[in-house]
Formats: structure tokens, C-alpha cells, sequence
């Protein structure tokens, strides 16, 4: 028999080698020596396995995990109902983004300014409120253009929240946008897509559903760290707070292109 | 393995929690997940030796085992079962990757420049070995021998014989030895490039 190689030590050493191997390892004298170096190392081995540090934990992953399972959870909600189904076929985007809701709801782009664009074409908060409230022909969404630079660290976020929720005084309300002229723009802007209403409403599905609590409080395009994004705000399942999700320019129904999220308290 | 408890104790915790989520708790398994995660966050960093794919790798683990959990039914600990999640979703990734660039290692360090690595050199050199393991003997080696677990529940998160958890560890701390020169007769046959026998107690 030939020597034993480093494997067939190894299960010498632990006990998990064949007959033969073993019985070799104690008659051949340079397995045997072979074994008894292999034995004594491994106390040096384990000390210095020991000192090893622990990874620090990643930057960011509770509020990953935090995104992740609060979609797993519109998902389930949506699926329990008969509704939105996130990579089914067929999947059918919210019905408060279908016809004459969507119309309503998403008619127009801002550019620079801020749009509050409630279904029933009048022009203010309260009308949008109401809307979502009793929830009889479809919601209005906010849809903003801030300029916010978002960043993941600092305190962009909490800033603008008051402003995507409406609760300062928004800006003048943009004209809306011809499909034609989004297409123009689509080779400079990245999020030009998006503001076509079909693909924003795609969009909005693959973070939301048909039911209660999953429609946008507001929508605004804007950047984050440095490139452009979709900051989508819907409400929690904690009342007192808002969940805001980035999602990239790629965000569609069966993949939102999440960039972040983050659960912030309604009223900070 | 607990969190200041006993080991059972810790396990009927997580069970209740895991109980409280299928019964529509919010923050049940997010609790579950707070408990744990840094533990298992550290076993796939350890196994994927990349900080941002361990993370991506935990993230796709755990919203399996979000998914999965009406169907968990309580043979293994709470925190064998998420071991076992990350650790396939650490597989899985592991395989699919084509090749990973490493950085090379010296099959022998003289004993002279080995007392002169610091701490940080030394962690360095270790991490590199441990990744230039197969990664069946980092798993056993990562479980067993820098998270504490013991055979028989290493087997179980990994889906096999604990004699081939035995023989995983045992092969693993032998490259490793050879490889950080902790053999002190380099010219035995130890020092001869494993073949690939295959693995005592595979079934």
C-alpha cells in the first residue's frame, strides 16, 4: 500500500477511515510519524481558529430585512385576498391603478415642482384624503418631483417626509406631461419611464395591494446617493409610522429594483 | 448558542415566537430574526468570505425561512433550522459563483515569520485558508470549530452523517494545518497534496 495522503490521515485521526487505512497508519512507520505531526497540530490549529474575530454586523441589514419581510407580508395579504400575486402571471396591478382611478389618480408628471394629483382632478390635499378614506372610486397619489438628494446616511429622509405627506405647504402644482414628450426624454432622464402612468402603476404593484394599507401615500422622483430613484411612501403596519421604500429606475411589477428602505415615524 | 438563557430555554422562546408569527404576530419573527442574526450573518460571511454576498445570501435565507415556516415543524432547534437555510442559501451562491479570485497562500510559512504576523496578519492568513478549503470542510470547520456547534447538530444543519461532519473537520484542520504551517515535518506524507478519496461516512 502506498502512503497515505493528507485525506486519509484526517479520517485516521477522527476515527471515519476505512480498516485498511487505519491498520496502514499503524504499521508503516512514515504514515504513523505523519499522523502523530498531523495530531499535534491541531491544538496550535484550533488556538489559533480561536482568534478569530466575530464579522461585525452588515451596515444596514436590519432595515433590509425590515423591507424585506414587510413586502413578504403585502404580498401574503394580497394573495390571502384573491388579489396581487408578485411574480404570477397575469398578476393585475391595484385596482385604485386601473382604469378610470389610474386615470384619475395619475394623470401627469411634475418637473421640478410638486403635483398633488387626486383622482377627482381637483387639486388639494383634503380632496386626496378623502379619497383614500372612503375609498370609493380611488385614492390619489402624491406625486412629487422634491429634488431631494436622498442619502442613505443623514437626515434627508425625515426632512422631506413632512413634505411628502403633505403636511407643509407643497409648491405649484406642474403641468402634466404628454406621453410623446416622456419619450423624448427618456435617453436623459432614467426615470422617464416611470412616469408613464402604466409603468409607474406596475411599479407601485410590486410594493403594494389592492387592500388597505398598501396605497401610496406620495411618490416623488428624485435621487438617491447620487443617482435617480423612486422614493415611494405607503403607509406601515404601525400606525404611527410610514414605510419608504427606493426603488431604481428598473422598478416594475415583478421586480421593484429596491435600493432601501426605511421605516420612519409619521410625525418625527 | 443562547442569548443569556439556557439552550432550552432559548429554543422554547424561539419556538413560541415562531408560534406567534403563524398566528399573525407582527414582529414575531422579526424578533426570531433580531435573536439570531447576528450569529448567522457571521456564518455566512465566514463561508462566502464576502461581507455584501453573506448579506444578500441572509437576506434570500431568511425570507425562505419567513416563507417556509408553517412548515417548520419542530424536529430541529429554531436556530438549527435557520442555520440550516442560510447555510443552503450560502450553497447555493457558493456554487453558482464561477470562480473566486484568492489571494495566494504560501503552502508553508517558516516558523520565524509566522511570530512576526500581528493579530491582524495572522486573522488575514487564517481567512484566506479557510476560503481556499472546499467548501463542504469550511462549513463543517466554520459550524464546528468557530460557532461552537457540536457534531450531531452540525449534521443536522447540514443535512448529513455526523461521521461525515467528523471527516469534514478532520480533512479541513488538515489542509489548514498544512497550509498555515502548524506541521512540524513538512516532508511527511502529510505535507502530499490530498487526493480526492471521497468521504468517509457519505452515505
Amino acid at each position: 500500500m502506498t502512503h497515505l495522503d493528507l485525506d486519509e490521515l484526517a479520517d485516521v485521526l477522527c476515527g471515519e477511515a476505512g480498516a485498511a487505512a487505519t491498520e496502514h497508519a499503524t504499521t508503516c512507520p512514515v504514515c504513523s510519524a505523519a499522523l502523530t505531526d498531523l495530531e499535534a497540530a491541531q491544538v496550535p490549529l484550533l488556538a489559533a481558529l480561536a482568534t478569530l474575530p466575530v464579522p461585525e454586523p452588515a451596515a444596514g441589514l436590519d432595515e433590509r430585512l425590515l423591507a424585506a419581510f414587510t413586502r413578504e407580508r403585502r404580498t401574503k395579504t394580497a394573495t390571502d385576498a384573491g388579489n396581487v400575486l408578485p411574480r404570477a402571471a397575469g398578476r393585475r396591478p391595484p385596482a385604485w391603478l386601473t382604469g378610470a382611478a389610474a386615470a384619475a389618480a395619475l394623470v401627469g408628471v411634475v418637473g421640478g415642482g410638486i403635483a398633488l394629483l387626486p383622482h377627482g382632478g381637483a387639486s388639494s390635499q383634503k380632496s386626496s384624503t378623502a379619497g383614500s378614506a372612503t375609498g370609493t372610486a380611488g385614492p390619489a397619489v402624491r406625486r412629487l418631483a422634491t429634488g431631494t438628494a436622498y442619502r442613505k446616511v443623514g437626515p434627508s429622509f425625515t426632512a422631506a417626509l413632512p413634505l411628502l405627506l403633505g403636511l407643509l405647504p407643497t409648491a405649484a402644482e406642474a403641468a402634466p406631461r404628454a406621453t410623446a414628450d416622456i419619450t423624448t426624454r427618456a435617453a436623459a432622464d432614467p426615470l422617464a419611464r416611470l412616469r408613464d402612468n402604466r409603468a409607474l402603476a406596475g411599479c407601485l404593484a410590486s410594493l403594494s395591494t389592492p387592500e388597505d394599507p398598501g396605497i401610496p401615500l406620495a411618490v416623488d422622483f428624485a435621487s438617491y446617493e447620487g443617482t435617480p430613484a423612486l422614493v415611494v411612501v405607503l403607509p406601515s403596519p404601525k400606525p404611527a409610522a410610514v414605510d419608504v421604500y427606493v426603488v431604481g429606475p428598473n422598478c416594475r411589477q415583478a421586480d421593484a429594483d429596491l435600493r432601501y428602505f426605511v421605516r420612519l415615524p409619521r410625525r418625527p | 448558542m443562547g442569548c443569556g438563557g439556557s439552550e432550552q430555554d432559548d429554543d422554547g422562546r424561539d419556538r413560541a415566537l415562531l408560534r406567534a408569527h403563524l398566528s399573525g404576530s407582527p414582529d414575531a419573527f422579526e424578533q426570531v430574526v433580531r435573536l439570531h442574526r447576528d450569529r448567522l450573518y457571521a456564518v455566512a460571511v465566514r463561508t462566502l468570505g464576502d461581507r455584501e454576498e453573506a448579506a444578500d445570501a441572509l437576506q434570500d435565507a431568511l425570507l425562505s425561512a419567513f416563507r417556509a415556516a408553517p412548515s417548520y415543524r419542530g424536529e430541529a432547534k429554531v436556530t438549527t433550522w435557520l442555520h440550516r437555510v442560510v447555510v443552503n442559501a450560502c450553497l447555493d451562491r457558493a456554487r453558482r459563483r464561477a470562480v473566486r479570485p484568492t489571494v495566494p497562500l504560501p503552502a508553508q510559512l517558516p516558523a520565524e515569520q509566522r511570530d512576526r504576523l500581528s493579530e491582524r496578519e495572522t486573522a488575514i492568513q487564517i481567512n484566506a485558508a479557510l476560503l481556499d478549503l472546499p467548501i463542504e470542510q469550511r462549513l463543517a470547520i466554520v459550524l464546528v470549530d468557530l460557532h461552537g456547534f457540536g457534531v450531531d447538530e452540525a449534521a443536522q444543519v447540514l443535512g448529513v452523517p455526523s461521521g461525515t461532519v467528523k471527516s469534514r473537520c478532520s480533512r479541513g484542520r488538515a489542509r489548514l494545518a498544512l497550509a498555515l504551517g502548524h506541521l512540524r515535518n513538512p516532508e511527511t506524507p502529510t505535507a502530499v497534496p490530498p487526493t480526492t478519496a471521497p468521504e468517509e461516512g457519505m452515505p
